[in-house]
């Protein structure tokens, strides 16, 4: 029997992925955020550009500085975060890489965020910091051919990602029951999305639908919901298969508010798609053929990701159907196949339970 | 790295996840959100008040020598701003008439050049005015209950002066 406590229980056996799970996520990660999640790099010129009078740093490091930084800085900053995330991908000293996309998209974010608005990406630096220390780049990587010592996978980090969501969805929903989201007499939901179309000018996909949807009891439950949701996050992050099931909530919830709000938050996906089983991903797609090396299995994956987030990258961007703002094209069908992969996961649980009632009865 | 380092990270995290949330909120009620912070967007507000929506519209009023004043929306004098930055960018850049004096004149002349750029005229005056709008849905429509004129700021252009 083991002497563990509970709470090394809860650090270092909530979560037990694979080196080779590991690297399929990494792959996975690198690209996304080198194709979507990187900070746009014409920008930066618009920045160094505008009066030295916009610039409006929150309280912090950033209020060191006097004005927006020359843009020849700004883009070195990216230049050296995407090799870093290159790195990552290919496994090339994944620890140092990982730590250094998560501190140069930390400066980035930093003076982007000097415009009087935090967009609450912070996730964009989390994921990488955190993640380095599961030994992610343990398989399939540069690292793997050069390293003298065998990596050994370690699950904790996904428990001090769960923990940070979970504390930083609670601080999303705390604010809500004190500005009284909770009250029956508002429907603050409504008001959002209200203030979104028309002061906003946020008005793609449903929104239209969801604007003339008058129900004062749908739009309190809805208050309710995201309440709940975000505060009960923290309570989740216990068990893994409630952080899980929770994950699964929050794509359900970004997805409608992108569906009605027209707000994607795409950054946080990249923490989300930590959760997935990526052992059973990796065991499915090798599993295919046994004549064929699960190195070659490996590559093929990536390229395939390459050409969809490609193919996503230049449709999202040319207006392809929705706007090339929020949400684009690329963001739509991130968060769609999100809910596709959640809906085919709880349709198999609801499947597995029924049998196992079946079962249970005969 | 050890367990035991592992586990005091843990238990350093727990307890500096709450103290940094307390230190936000602090600094939020002083100044605004710090950053870095472990925080998510808490959107507080309801805009809700006495079974009315409020909608907190700025505009950029615009006035030119032979034309009639204009209002356009920030994100469209802004055009090359994320649109999600633009109501930040909105309440901290331009909060107040007092703060806006203290604007260099360049700022201002950047101002007014982006505003004879997006409405293609001179433009003689410009002024940022919000309202707050009071509606109500009805039939699937949104009506305008009643409106008024919540700040308006002068932007001076000091070199002309």
């Amino acid at each position: 029997m083991s002497n563990k406590s509970s709470f090394d229980r809860w650090i270092f056996d909530s979560y037990s992925p694979t080196l080779e799970g590991l690297a399929l996520y990494r792959i996975f990660t690198a690209l996304f955020f080198l194709f979507f999640l990187l900070p746009d790099f014409s920008f930066y010129s618009v920045l160094a550009n505008y009066p030295d009078d916009f610039f409006a740093p929150p309280p912090g490091p950033m209020a060191l500085f006097d004005s927006f930084p020359p843009e020849l800085f700004l883009q070195t900053i990216h230049i050296i975060l995407m090799l870093s995330w290159a790195a990552v991908l290919i496994g090339l000293k994944t620890k140092i890489a990982s730590i250094t996309a998560g501190l140069t998209m930390l400066v980035l974010l930093g003076f982007l965020f000097s415009l009087g608005k935090i967009n609450h990406e912070l996730m964009l630096v989390i994921v990488p910091v955190v993640m380095a220390f599961s030994n992610w780049g343990g398989a399939y990587s540069v690292d793997q051919y050069t390293g003298r010592d065998e990596l050994k996978a370690e699950g904790w980090p996904l428990t001090m990602l769960a923990l940070i969501i979970g504390f930083m969805m609670f601080t999303a929903g705390f604010p809500k029951i004190l500005g009284g989201w909770l009250d029956f007499s508002t429907q603050a939901s409504q008001g959002h999305l209200l203030n979104q179309f028309y002061v906003r000018e946020r008005q793609e996909l449903l929104s239209v639908f969801a604007v003339r949807l008058d129900s004062a009891i749908l739009w309190e439950l809805l208050d309710w919901a995201t309440v709940l949701f975000e505060v009960l996050f923290l309570v989740a992050v216990i068990k893994s298969s409630w952080t899980r099931l929770f994950v699964c909530f929050a794509v359900l919830f970004h997805f409608s508010t992108m569906m009605t709000m027209n707000i994607a938050f795409l950054p946080n996906f990249a923490a989300y798609a930590a959760f997935i089983n990526w052992d059973w991903v990796y065991k499915k797609l090798t599993g295919i053929s046994e004549k064929i090396r699960s190195e070659n299995f490996v590559i093929l994956y990536a390229n395939v990701l390459i050409v969809i987030f490609f193919s996503l990258w230049i449709l999202g961007n040319r207006g392809f159907l929705l706007s090339e703002i929020e949400p684009n094209f690329y963001e739509f069908i991130f968060l769609s196949a999100a809910v596709i992969i959640v809906l085919l996961i709880g349709f198999r649980e609801i499947r597995n339970w029924y049998s196992y009632r079946r079962i249970k009865n005969v | 790295m050890k367990p035991n380092t592992i586990r005091k990270i843990f238990i350093a995290l727990i307890i500096f996840l709450p103290v940094q949330y307390g230190i936000v909120g602090i600094v939020s009620h002083f100044q605004s959100e710090p950053w870095p912070a472990f925080v998510f967007p808490g959107f507080k507000n309801v805009f809700v008040f006495d079974d009315l929506f409020v909608l907190n519209q700025v505009y950029f009023e615009i006035e030119g020598e032979e034309v009639e004043p204009v209002r356009i929306r920030p994100r469209h004098m802004f055009y090359d701003m994320p649109v999600s930055k633009i109501n930040g960018f909105m309440r901290k850049v331009f909060p107040d008439q007092d703060h806006i004096n203290n604007f260099d004149s360049s700022t201002t002349n950047w101002l007014y050049q982006r505003a004879s750029e997006v409405t293609q005229q001179d433009v003689e005056l410009l002024n940022i005015v919000r309202v707050r709008e009071f509606t109500r849905l009805q039939d699937g429509e949104l009506k305008t209950d009643s409106s008024h004129v919540d700040q308006t700021i002068e932007l001076r252009r000091l070199a002309y002066e």
